[in-house]
């Protein structure tokens, strides 16, 4: 959009702010879809801005722009977010960050890889910011920098997500005990459990698990009308029991899930010597999540007895997590090298337009002398002979052209590496330009 | 020319069975996706180029012929790990495809080093010297053996059964634990390769003593490798026997599998190896 438009360069930019600068009563302020969007987009067309992406999701809301002049662009974005939060937020400004050029592509690519994210490593950024990318794109806010970028964002996300152990090993504690289970036994499909207690996290254990489509469900409470409740909330025919009957269930169970308020052991040693007498060696999987304790440590000791308690399952959660930042600075330099892919790209542009002046200068003196001739000396030609004449100018324009390009790419690279002034390459692409001038 | 031709595909074939082994045994320590294709990729080009050595070593054009390469020390060590590279074939295209991986992290290394072992016999003049010339002799010779490398593959299956209790029991990351197959997929696997091991060694037993009584009018020759054999056999049956009783305690049942596994193979490679007297020994 913008090449055709002026052929200057744009400058990229971003504003935003997260769970890390701003509380989420003022992120809500600005969660904006359908018509509030196309307003916003509407507005924004007005400003000097070329080209902009409004990303929208839970922990965070950023607006990427280029702009011939980012900087007045950024104040007019910025008033406007004020305007639209009006007096419900104080010192707005002080909650939002600015990134300009590389750092603002930087930014980018780390958020959509979730390395910026409250839970390094998720994976419902990457289609939360695509979908923000393909709303931009309904309202044609995007061109042709935009577009490379973002694409560029979603390549390093799944690298990130392949080549690192980011978004693997589970955090929460429920999707743990439930992916043990599922390294425990073969197929849940088969497996019966017993919920004991109507405490939330072990209903919430119970809910993950249910995914896989457990076989049979009881559930063991004191008060039936609980136990009818989570019934009902899991969609099963779930068995219902009191307290007093966990022995008599226990031993047809696979995995038993406890978190009642009880002053001893609900499941003593005793009652899993009986159970394992009943089940033989097959694995029985234990989630004691109440505090105090529901099971028995001790029943550990049995090699088919896998008995997890609330701190082991943090302590995994924790280890999970210390996994994961460890990948961070693996991703880190991943994301380091694709900004410098797509810097490298975008700083292209710079030159881009003496490239095609050169081209257009050179193509349209080899046009007008090719016609010349062909009226006059070249008259005698047959159209086949002609076109051979064409092609031959063609390649020598072309050949001509080949050096002073790739010394004209060479000197923007050069002038990157130096950590020279964009004034000075502007000066001598100016410079280069004039010559062709007519 | 043709024996550096064919030492150079053997040192070829040896390099390619470790770098699988090397990439399989990282393929369970890493998420990374490529190793799991890298172990593939090595794993089968090593099989290929195993199958061009044996063409290149033992130009062979009749089943008698391909007998025969059993007959020598180094060629029953090439025979060994051809089967159980096939067998690893054939466990990648079947079932247990998904646990293909953390199976070949066991095997791999193991094929690697049988391999290595025979490098000091690749050009041995130790030979088995035929004394009966049956059609029934490459069936009695590639059952046994299959016996044994099913047993190999319940001992991969305990060893991994093993780490996996572990790492559950250890209760710290879930690195380790995702890249395994589950403990009950484990015990199952166990299970297969015994019942297979042996159903096929018992097999191989039988045609043996056939061939005994057709060539010797005796059931039992007394020969230091016959006698092996058995107790080998006799071991395998006891596993057999234990993984059939129910509520048998499968953590037991996995250590007792790598004991009486390190105990078979001590009897093979002594028997194959060092024993030299008796019919069917390497002289």
């Amino acid at each position: 959009m913008l090449m055709n438009k002026n052929e200057y360069i744009p400058h990229i930019a971003m504003i935003g702010m997260s769970h890390k600068t701003a509380p989420v009563e003022t992120r809500e302020c600005f969660s904006w879809h359908d018509q509030q969007l196309v307003d916003l987009y509407e507005k924004i067309r007005k400003m000097d801005v070329d080209e902009a992406v409004y990303i929208t999701t839970c922990n965070r809301v950023e607006v990427y722009i280029t702009s011939a002049d980012v900087h007045t662009a950024v104040e007019e974005l910025v008033s406007l977010l004020e305007k639209y939060a009006n007096s419900r937020q104080d010192n707005l400004e002080t909650m939002i960050y600015k990134k300009y050029s590389r750092d603002a592509v930087e930014q980018l690519l780390t958020v959509v890889s979730s390395l910026d994210s409250m839970v390094v490593g998720e994976n419902e950024i990457i289609g939360q910011v695509k979908e923000s990318y393909r709303e931009a794109v309904q309202h044609q806010m995007t061109g042709t920098v935009l577009n490379k970028l973002f694409h560029q964002a979603f390549k390093t996300a799944k690298r990130v997500r392949t080549e690192t152990e980011i978004s693997r090993n589970p955090l929460s504690v429920a999707y743990i005990a439930t992916e043990l289970a599922r390294k425990i036994f073969d197929d849940l499909a088969q497996r019966n459990a017993l919920l004991i207690g109507a405490g939330e996290m072990g209903e919430l254990i119970l809910k993950y698990m249910t995914k896989y489509n457990l076989q049979e469900i009881t559930i063991a409470n004191r008060s039936l009308h609980n136990a009818e409740r989570i019934a009902d909330e899991i969609n099963r025919d779930a068995h219902i029991v009191s307290l007093d009957d966990i022995a008599d269930v226990a031993g047809s169970v696979d995995i038993i899930i406890s978190s009642v308020t009880a002053p001893g052991y609900m499941i003593t040693r005793e009652m899993v010597d009986d159970i394992v007498k009943q089940r033989g060696s097959r694995p029985l999987f234990m989630i004691d999540i109440a505090v105090p304790r529901n099971i028995d440590p001790d029943v550990a000791e049995k090699h088919s007895i896998f008995l997890y308690n609330v701190d082991d399952l943090e302590k995994i959660a924790d280890e999970n997590l210390k996994n994961r930042l460890k990948e961070m600075e693996l991703a880190t330099a991943l994301i380091q090298s694709d900004v410098d892919e797509f810097y490298d790209w975008y700083e292209q542009l710079e030159v881009v337009p003496v490239i095609v002046k050169m081209q257009k200068t050179f193509e349209n003196i080899r046009r007008n002398e090719l016609r010349k001739y062909r009226k006059r000396k070249m008259k005698h030609l047959s159209e086949e002979d002609f076109q051979l004449v064409e092609e031959l100018t063609s390649q020598i324009m072309t050949k001509s052209l080949h050096n002073p390009i790739v010394n004209l790419k060479k000197i923007r690279s050069d002038h990157a590496s130096k950590g020279h002034s964009g004034k000075t390459l502007k000066e001598k692409t100016r410079i280069i330009e004039e010559l062709f001038d007519s | 020319m043709v024996y550096d031709m064919t030492l150079g595909v053997f040192i070829l074939v040896v390099v390619l069975f470790l770098a699988a082994a090397v990439t399989s045994v990282l393929s369970i320590h890493s998420d990374r996706d490529i190793l799991p294709g890298m172990t593939q990729v090595l794993f089968y080009m090593a099989t290929a180029l195993l199958v061009v050595l044996g063409i290149l070593a033992f130009p062979v054009h009749s089943l008698h012929g391909l007998l025969s390469i059993s007959f020598w020390i180094w060629g029953y060590f090439y025979i060994i790990t051809l089967l159980l590279a096939l067998l690893l074939v054939y466990l990648h295209l079947s079932r247990w495809r998904n646990e293909w991986v953390s199976i070949s992290a066991i095997i791999l290394p193991l094929i690697a080093v049988i391999f290595l072992i025979s490098l000091p016999f690749f050009n041995s003049p130790r030979k088995f010297t035929l004394v009966m010339d049956h059609s029934l002799l490459p069936l009695h010779i590639v059952l046994a053996v299959l016996g044994e490398l099913f047993f190999f593959l319940g001992f991969a299956a305990s060893v991994l059964y093993l780490t996996m209790s572990w790492q559950l029991r250890k209760k710290t990351s879930m690195k380790f634990v995702y890249r395994l197959p589950s403990l009950e997929t484990l015990a199952r696997f166990q299970d297969w390769s015994i019942v297979r091991s042996f159903i096929s060694l018992t097999a191989g037993l039988v045609v043996g003593i056939l061939l005994v009584v057709l060539h010797y009018d005796m059931l039992f020759l007394g020969t230091p490798k016959e006698i092996m054999i058995y107790f080998s056999w006799l071991i395998i049956l006891v596993i057999f026997l234990l993984k059939r009783k129910t509520g048998v305690n499968e953590f037991a049942m996995s250590i007792t599998t790598i004991v009486a596994f390190v105990l078979v193979l001590t009897l093979f490679l002594s028997s194959s190896v060092i024993i030299t007297t008796g019919f069917h020994t390497f002289k």
